[in-house]
């Protein structure tokens, strides 16, 4: 019976499409991906007084991005490093993107990962992606959260499309190929 | 401070320079370096938290325990620090890192805050618990330099000073061998070898100058004995020579006696002449009875006393008796001026005697009277001479005795011409004479002048005034003590 109820369950979220996303995780990225992004030497010197967070995601992951959006939201109510951070939501195809400083993609899908990436790199925008294994589509940084958190940077990505991080951000981060 | 001797000048400040560089040293370090040891541990500390800072608060900030855990471990690799904790401030929690080999030494804390990168809020507080052990290990090596440094210092001073000291108790020696030279007593030459090649040659040379000191002072000796021989003959040819010349001018003098005697006897013996002619004739006539020849004895009789007199006179003046003692110039002078008298009237020249003071000369009168003589004479010389030129008619001369101050004043002035202003410097000078070879022998002036400087302390000055000369006597009233000297 459990079994039959499982595979059930398996099929359904397949069919759906629907995906896993842990709130631990989501509360740790959310409080840490603003931060990458404005350790990114680009972003630091926009003299613009936001920092703009997009947050890309396909249908089925909707309220996810509505709960990461009020994550990031809290966690930074006030300025970071002098900019106010705005989260704004945008669905993968549908959504035309503009003057953004970085992106959170949701996406499961190599396929709408590749594309975002090659669009985001293109446009020298900073890709973070939930989990470090999406990386290898060509996002910029992750975040890993097991018994201890470290941040994920796409080296080869970093160094082909220019992004400069802090030192210290370096220092702490683990890298990807 | 005085200091006696060279050598204790050159220890005192030999040694107050050794001190000057040392002890400031030793203060320095004592009190100064570990001020400074500890201010630059402090600042190293400071500068390691402030260097280690933004790592720190990163990792804070990315909730890196990990990575603060290695960073707290090198922290404290660090030799002096024993302990350190990380307060996050956020959840209250502590990261505490504590060294296992503990020591006992007291712990000095040291607070720092570390701050978000990005909220700019204070997320932590480190606090570092440190000895100063390396500190005073750093401490004691330096002490233990600056000891040997001074011990070292000390060594080499004390080389210097022994080395010089020595050559210096060498200059001593010599000093105090210099010091005590005396031409009176022989002195042994100073015996020492030095290493100093200069003191050497100061030895030689000071035993060289010694030795050349007592020949020249052999030599000086026998030069001292020939030139007070010298002095003693020229005194003794000067004195033969002065007694010569007093002697001259007495014949002089002698000669101007005569002629005034002659002057003086020749009415005294015309009288006496007649008288005896009248005697003579009127005994031949037979008139001459007992009153008429005592009559004309008396007249012979008057005119042989006045005669005798008047020898009398020239004895006293000629006297060759010296002796010293209070006199009364008005009398010395007229006494002069009686022998010379009859020459003066015969030569038509009025004397006047003025006495404006009253006054006491000492010394030896007929000295006096011979300067006087002197005088009058060369006054009567002079106005002969202008008589005989017809520049005057009637020949003056003024004796004046007067008194200025302490000193006793007798001026001769005539009206005979005057000096020459070229010779006037040269009229004291001995056998200097304007006069012919019959006349003058050039030493009265000489003798006058050196009877009234030498033997009456006096000053004799000569001058020429509208009609003739003036001779200037002056001497000091004030008696010597010297009454009844003989010479």
């Amino acid at each position: 019976m459990i079994q039959r109820l499982f595979l059930l369950l398996l099929v359904l979220s397949v069919l759906l499409r629907a995906k896993e996303y842990n709130d631990t995780v989501m509360d740790i990225e959310a409080k840490l991906f603003p931060k990458i992004a404005l350790l990114e030497e680009r972003i630091a010197n926009n003299p613009s007084p936001y920092l703009t967070i997009a947050i890309i995601y396909t249908e089925p992951d909707y309220n996810v991005a509505q709960n990461f959006k009020q994550k990031i939201e809290s966690c930074y109510p006030n300025k970071l490093r002098d900019k106010k951070v705005l989260v704004t939501l945008a669905q993968f195809g549908l959504s035309h993107i503009v003057d953004t400083d970085a992106l959170l993609v949701l996406s499961h899908e190599p396929r709408e990962l590749e594309i975002i990436a090659l669009w985001a790199n293109k446009n020298k925008i900073v890709t973070f992606a939930y989990e470090p294994a999406f990386l290898e589509y060509g996002l910029t940084a992750s975040i890993y959260i097991g018994k201890a958190t470290k941040p994920y940077l796409n080296n080869s990505i970093i160094k082909k499309h220019g992004f400069v991080f802090d030192p210290y951000l370096l220092q702490l981060s683990k890298f990807t190929h | 401070m005085i200091f006696r001797t060279f050598i204790d000048k050159f220890t005192f400040f030999f040694w107050l320079i050794f001190l000057v560089i040392n002890v400031p040293i030793y203060i320095f370090g004592n009190i100064y370096f570990q001020e400074i040891l500890k201010k630059s541990e402090h600042e190293k500390i400071t500068l390691m938290l402030t260097t280690l800072e933004p790592a720190i608060a990163f990792n804070i900030s990315f909730e890196q325990e990990d990575q603060l855990g290695e960073i707290l471990g090198s922290i404290l690799k660090y030799e002096d620090i024993q302990q350190i904790d990380l307060h996050f401030l956020h959840d209250n929690k502590f990261l505490s890192k504590v060294k296992k080999t503990k020591r006992t030494t007291k712990l000095f804390t040291y607070e720092h805050s570390i701050i978000d990168p990005f909220e700019k809020t204070e997320i932590a507080k480190i606090t570092l618990y440190y000895s100063n052990t390396n500190l005073t290990k750093i401490t004691q090596q330096v002490f233990t330099t600056i000891f040997f440094i001074f011990i070292f210092a000390l060594i080499v001073f004390s080389i210097i000073f022994f080395s010089i000291r020595t050559d210096l108790n060498a200059l001593k020696t010599i000093a105090k061998a210099m010091s005590e030279y005396s031409f009176t007593k022989k002195m042994q030459p100073i015996v020492f070898q030095s290493k100093s090649e200069e003191i050497n040659t100061i030895a030689n040379v000071t035993n060289q100058m010694i030795a050349n000191i007592s020949d020249y002072l052999l030599q000086l000796k026998s030069f001292n004995n020939e030139l007070k021989e010298q002095v003693k003959n020229e005194i003794l040819k000067q004195q033969k020579q002065e007694r010569l010349m007093i002697h001259q001018s007495r014949q002089a003098a002698m000669g101007e006696m005569l002629e005034s005697i002659a002057h003086q006897w020749r009415q005294p013996l015309n009288i006496i002449g007649l008288a005896t002619a009248n005697i003579e004739t009127e005994y031949k006539l037979g008139v001459l009875n007992e009153k008429k020849f005592d009559e004309k004895m008396e007249i012979v009789s008057l005119n042989l006393q006045y005669m005798s007199n008047t020898i009398d006179d020239f004895r006293n003046f000629l006297n060759p008796e010296r002796k010293f003692g209070s006199f009364n110039p008005q009398k010395s002078i007229g006494e002069v001026l009686n022998i010379l008298d009859a020459q003066l009237q015969h030569n038509n020249i009025l004397s006047k005697l003025i006495e404006e003071s009253s006054i006491t000369l000492y010394g030896v009168e007929n000295e006096f009277k011979q300067v006087i003589f002197i005088l009058l004479s060369n006054a009567k010389d002079a106005i002969m001479l202008q008589l005989q030129k017809q520049i005057i008619s009637q020949g003056t001369i003024n004796i004046f005795i007067k008194q200025e101050k302490d000193e006793g004043v007798i001026e001769v002035c005539d009206n005979g011409g005057g000096i020459d202003e070229n010779i006037l410097h040269s009229i004291f000078d001995p056998y200097f004479t304007t006069k012919s070879n019959a006349n003058g022998t050039g030493i009265g002036l000489y003798i006058a002048k050196n009877i009234i400087e030498s033997r009456m302390q006096g000053s004799l000055r000569a001058k020429n005034t509208e009609e003739g000369s003036c001779f200037t006597i002056r001497i000091s009233l004030v008696n010597p003590e010297k009454e009844n000297e003989v010479i």
